[in-house]
C-alpha cells in the first residue's frame, strides 16, 4: 500500500476495527510508520485502562425518576402531536367579549388558588416506610434503619473520610433553641404515655 | 381627555396591578422550619472538643444513648442552625457556621402537612455531597445521621422539624 489511507480508514484501523484485506494492507502501510504504531498502542491502553475503571452499565439512581421524565417526554409529545383545530373566521363581537373572559378566568384561576394554598393542611402526607439512601462519594456506605429507642430514624455513614483534627469548631456559638426543648417535651410525653399504657 | 377615556385609563392600571399582584412568587413561601444540630460524640475525653462546646441536656443525651450505633460516653453540641423550608426552593443549614464543613442541603418533594414534612435533603463534608435522601420528618420524630469521625469521636448531625 503505497498510498496514505483516508481518515476513516485509518481511525477504523486505530480502533482495531478492520479485518482481512484492509487489515493486512493498513499493516503493511503502517510498518515503516513508528508513529501511527504508538498512537495505536497509546489508544488500545487508553481503552484498557477504561474498561477496567468504568463498569460495562450502571443503574441510575433513581429509576423511578427517569422513567417518569420519560413518560412525561411521550405525553409532551403525542400531545404535540395532535392535529390541530381547523379556525373559523371570528365575529366582530367574540374579537372582545373573549379577551375580556380570559382575563376574568386568570383571575377567577388565581383566586382559586390562593384559597387552595391557604387550606394546604387538608392534604396529608404519606411517609415513606424505607427512603432512598445514595452515597455518590465512592467507598461510603450508608444503612438506614429506624430507632424505636431513639425514636428516629439513623442512618450510618461508613468510610467517610475523617475531619482533620487540626480543624476547629471553636467559633461556632452554640445556641439550644426552644424548639429543640419542645421536641424534648414531645419525646418525654410521648414515652410517659407509652410507659402508663 | 374624556371622561371615558380616563377612566379607561385607570380600570387598565388596576388591572396590571392585580396581575403584579398574581405572579408573586409564592414558591418561596416558608411551609415550614428546619432545625440542624452538630453533636460530639466520644468515648475519650470531651474537651477534645474546645471549651465553647456546650454539655446537651439529660433527655437529648438519653435518647442518643438509647439507639446502640448512637451509644457514646460524652456528648457535646457544637453547632445548630435553623432554616425556613421553602414550597418550592431550597434551602441550605449551615451548623457549624462559620465553618462550611458540614452543610444540609433540603428542599420539599411534597405538599407538607402541619407536623410533618417529606424532603430531599442531602449532607455535604468538606463540600462535597456526601448522602442524598428522602427524609420524612415528624414532629418529634427526629433524623440521626452518624457521620465522620473528628478528634477521636464522631460527629452526629441531627435534623428535626423546629416548631
Amino acid at each position: 500500500m503505497n498510498t496514505n489511507p483516508d481518515e476513516t480508514r485509518l481511525a477504523l484501523w486505530l480502533d482495531d476495527e478492520l479485518t482481512g484485506t484492509d487489515l493486512s494492507e493498513m499493516e503493511a502501510w503502517a510498518a515503516t510508520r513508528p508513529e501511527q504504531l504508538a498512537a495505536r498502542e497509546e489508544l488500545r491502553s487508553f481503552r484498557n485502562m477504561m474498561a477496567a475503571n468504568l463498569p460495562a452499565s450502571e443503574e441510575p439512581p433513581y429509576p423511578d425518576f427517569f422513567l417518569s421524565r420519560v413518560n412525561q417526554g411521550i405525553r409532551d409529545l403525542q400531545a404535540a402531536a395532535a392535529p390541530a383545530k381547523p379556525t373559523a373566521a371570528v365575529p366582530f363581537w367574540k374579537s372582545w367579549v373573549m379577551p375580556l373572559a380570559a382575563c376574568a378566568g386568570m383571575v377567577l384561576a388565581f383566586g382559586i388558588g390562593k384559597r387552595s394554598n391557604e387550606s394546604a393542611d387538608a392534604l396529608t402526607v404519606v411517609p415513606s416506610v424505607s427512603p432512598v439512601v445514595y452515597t455518590p462519594e465512592e467507598g461510603v456506605d450508608a444503612e438506614w434503619f429506624a430507632s424505636t429507642g431513639a425514636g428516629a430514624n439513623v442512618i450510618v455513614l461508613e468510610g467517610v473520610a475523617a475531619i482533620p483534627d487540626s480543624t476547629d469548631f471553636s467559633e461556632t456559638v452554640y445556641v439550644p433553641t426552644a424548639s429543640e426543648s419542645d421536641r424534648t417535651a414531645t419525646r418525654e410525653k410521648e414515652t410517659s404515655d407509652s410507659v402508663k399504657q | 381627555m374624556s371622561i371615558l377615556l380616563k377612566l379607561s385609563m385607570v380600570a387598565c392600571c388596576l388591572f396590571l396591578g392585580g396581575l403584579v399582584h398574581a405572579v408573586e412568587d409564592t414558591g418561596r413561601a416558608k411551609v415550614g422550619k428546619l432545625e440542624v444540630t452538630v453533636y460530639f460524640a466520644t468515648n475519650g475525653d470531651p474537651a477534645a472538643a474546645g471549651e465553647r462546646a456546650q454539655e446537651i441536656a439529660t433527655a437529648i443525651r438519653d435518647r442518643l444513648r438509647s439507639e446502640e450505633k448512637l451509644k457514646f460516653d460524652h456528648y457535646r453540641a457544637l453547632g445548630a442552625e435553623t432554616q425556613p423550608i421553602f414550597r418550592s426552593y431550597e434551602n441550605w443549614a449551615q451548623p457549624l457556621k462559620p465553618s462550611d464543613e458540614i452543610l444540609v442541603r433540603f428542599e420539599t418533594r411534597t405538599q407538607p402537612a402541619k407536623d410533618s414534612v417529606s424532603l430531599d435533603l442531602e449532607l455535604w463534608l468538606a463540600r462535597k455531597k456526601i448522602l442524598k435522601t428522602d427524609a420524612a420528618l415528624q414532629a418529634g420524630h427526629l433524623l440521626y445521621v452518624l457521620g465522620p469521625e473528628w478528634r477521636g469521636g464522631r460527629l452526629i448531625i441531627a435534623v428535626a422539624l423546629a416548631s
